[in-house]
């Protein structure tokens, strides 16, 4: 079973990228991930997650936001994965209608969670990554 | 000791903000965030969170003030507002964003003016209490230098 230690050790070997429109969810989501050891940075949308991509980034986690302006999480995920972009993506939303999660999901998420996010939850996310 | 003073009056008050449901545990978890390497996290959060709202309810106190209103914008703002609620252990004032979120969703008027003085009722009750927590942060901050 993966505890607090364990999830410190293997995180240590992941990257993620944070994408959210909302600064207090980037601070927050970015203390999670640094209080476990992982590398991350941020995209404050999905447009700017698909550009950071395109750069030639690529990250272990991708914790992405549904509700967004320019480009939302479901549309990002979209275009991620018909980059060819495997990572581990998980959706992180507030968001209460079951068919928009649905169709969040069904865009190629790995996971799901609703926020707030708590360490308890991400290191369920962590458990679903896959390290290349 | 002083600095045992201001944590436990720390402690008290967001155990009282907790137990009139203007807090919920989310707040722990917040708290819980706070270390060596980030010793004003709370703080930050707090500041992050009342910048980003006073300009959420800014922008609907506009909108809903316009003649025809724009039902698909103040949706998206309430929710907003909601989820930046939720994130710093808010839970009356998420509950009343999401109570205005459906009354926009429905494009119900009347009852989105209701529960937007409902949003702003809400929001200084939380500003002042967020803003006494942040006080006391700060206060034991300055009393470990």
């Amino acid at each position: 079973m993966l505890n607090s230690t364990n999830a410190n050790e293997a995180a240590a070997k992941i990257t993620a990228l944070v994408v959210d429109d909302s600064r207090i969810n980037q601070s927050i989501h970015r203390k999670l991930l640094e209080n476990l050891g992982i590398e991350n940075q941020v995209a404050g949308n999905g447009k700017e997650a698909v550009d950071v991509h395109c750069s030639g980034k690529q990250f272990d986690l991708i914790l992405m936001d549904m509700d967004m302006p320019i480009m939302n999480g479901i549309e990002a995920t979209r275009t991620l994965r018909a980059m060819g972009i495997r990572s581990t993506i998980a959706g992180v939303s507030s968001h209460a209608h079951n068919e928009n999660i649905q169709e969040f999901v069904n865009a190629g998420l790995d996971d799901y969670q609703e926020k707030p996010l708590t360490i308890s939850k991400l290191i369920s996310i962590l458990q679903k990554v896959n390290i290349n | 000791m002083a600095g045992k003073d201001l944590n436990q009056k720390l402690n008290e008050l967001i155990s009282s903000l907790q137990d009139q449901g203007i807090l919920d545990d989310y707040f722990d978890e917040l708290k819980g965030l706070q270390d060596e390497q980030s010793p004003q996290f709370v703080t930050n959060t707090i500041t992050i969170y009342l910048g980003g709202a006073d300009d959420t309810i800014a922008e609907l106190t506009k909108n809903l003030s316009e003649p025809a209103v724009n039902y698909p914008r103040v949706t998206y703002l309430a929710d907003k507002l909601k989820g930046s609620s939720m994130s710093i252990g808010g839970a009356r004032m998420a509950d009343v964003c999401a109570e205005l979120c459906e009354a926009s969703e429905a494009n119900k008027r009347e009852a989105c003016l209701a529960l937007f003085g409902g949003v702003n009722r809400e929001y200084s009750i939380l500003q002042e209490s967020l803003n006494k927590i942040a006080q006391l942060e700060q206060a034991i901050h300055d009393n470990k230098d």
